[in-house]
């Protein structure tokens, strides 16, 4: 009974632990996709395989998104999305983050925008006024020797394999 | 032995207060009435039996007033912690009871003291209550299970693990793994022993994962697919080739 006892306060202080004090995981993924979109003018340029590269960094607080797309025919898109984690559920490595964008750089009919508000499940206007947008991400299949993750947006259902950069290491100066 | 708090050591005739570490040589006669109720633990003394002082020199008779005076300074001393230990009876006799009933307060009294069946009911409670509420919060990986799963022998006799994932359309997961896996049938060199798609919520992508897992390290590669119609096939021979899945 008293071994019980201390089971109860220690399983209220870790969860307690683990609701209050911020997390100090970080992640910097690095993903890259062969994309086969259709522009929406010319559907003859369609076989164009587009090169989108994600790399999606969380520190702390702190999470970017940062979106490249190029391609042989248009000239390279980019939209970089900055904010910071709301809430962390480490049963499920689950990210409910808070983003804003910060930068952009878009084609007329873009391909990277059309793809990226699936993604991100949101509206064109939300995200080109810089709106906050609320987004659910979520690791798993990470495998045996961490170097490799899957990312799931939720609820948009996009998957991403990507690889996981280590933690760079402060230098001794 | 264990009197309360105290430890009597009969040996050298000591009463020792294990909490407060006082000692207390107990000269003949102090020893004389406290063996006398230790050995009628439970039971009254009578205070004619504990006047009788039976000695390895003889027998004498107690006076009254100091057989009393003994008693109240047992009493003092044994009963400060533990009250109702040894109850005097005025003319009568002394009882040394057995064991203490004190008052279960504090739950984190231990391991001097036992909980009640409430207090540990309470504990059982309050512990299920907190686990089924870390559990409620759990949340389950959802890409834990595929909502198709075939497995592909191509034509060149490799296995290739397919798995969709849709959280929309059962039947369009199903239509595009057997799609698929018809068209990975006839593949002559499939780069690739884990595929795996996910169909987009608005149903306008798919993306791909491709990975092949050597002996020690792990390929990978990812498609992102547009798509007209979801609800039509749209894999082809040609299309595995484009995407470099064949060949």
């Amino acid at each position: 009974m008293f071994v019980l006892t201390w089971v109860f306060v220690l399983f209220t202080f870790t969860h307690a632990l683990e609701r209050f004090v911020p997390s100090h995981q970080e992640w910097h993924l690095s993903c890259r996709a062969d994309g086969y979109f259709d522009l929406p003018q010319t559907q003859a340029a369609s076989s164009v395989v587009s090169e989108l590269l994600l790399t999606f960094t969380l520190e702390n607080q702190y999470a970017a998104l940062r979106y490249h797309l190029g391609n042989e025919s248009l000239p390279a898109e980019s939209i970089v999305l900055q904010g910071h984690v709301v809430k962390v559920d480490f049963g499920a490595l689950n990210y409910q983050l808070q983003m804003q964008l910060k930068s952009k750089k878009l084609n007329d009919d873009s391909i990277l925008l059309g793809y990226l508000l699936n993604e991100l499940t949101v509206d064109e206007t939300q995200l080109i006024n810089g709106e906050t947008l609320p987004l659910e991400v979520q690791l798993n299949s990470i495998n045996d020797d961490q170097l490799q993750a899957t990312l799931t947006f939720i609820p948009s259902n996009s998957i991403w394999s990507c690889e996981i950069i280590p933690a760079v290491l402060p230098q001794p100066h | 032995m264990q009197i309360g708090c105290c430890w009597f050591d009969k040996e050298r005739r000591l009463l020792t207060d294990q909490a407060k570490s006082t000692q207390w040589h107990l000269n003949d006669h102090e020893y004389w009435v406290l063996e006398q109720l230790v050995q009628h633990r439970g039971q009254v003394v009578p205070l004619t039996a504990l006047q009788t002082v039976v000695l390895d020199s003889g027998a004498h008779q107690l006076p009254h007033n100091e057989l009393v005076g003994i008693i109240y300074h047992v009493i003092d001393y044994l009963c400060a912690k533990h009250s109702n230990l040894v109850e005097y009876i005025p003319q009568q006799g002394v009882i040394l009871y057995p064991a203490t009933q004190g008052k279960h307060t504090k739950i984190l009294d231990l391991p001097n003291r036992l909980l009640t069946c409430g207090q540990y009911g309470i504990i059982i409670v309050a512990l299920l209550a907190v686990l089924l509420f870390v559990l409620s919060n759990l949340n389950p990986p959802l890409f834990a299970k595929a909502d198709v799963i075939r497995q592909v022998l191509t034509a060149d006799g490799q296995v290739v693990q397919l798995s969709v994932f849709d959280n929309q359309s059962p039947q369009d997961a199903i239509l595009h793994a057997d799609c698929l896996s018809t068209q990975l049938q006839q593949c002559h060199d499939v780069r690739w022993n884990s595929i795996s798609a996910a169909i987009s919520t608005d149903r306008h992508y798919v993306s791909f994962i491709l990975s092949q897992s050597e002996s020690q390290s792990l390929q990978f590669k990812n498609i992102k697919l547009s798509v007209n119609d979801m609800h039509s096939p749209f894999i082809t021979q040609e299309w595995l080739h484009k995407v470099l899945i064949c060949g």
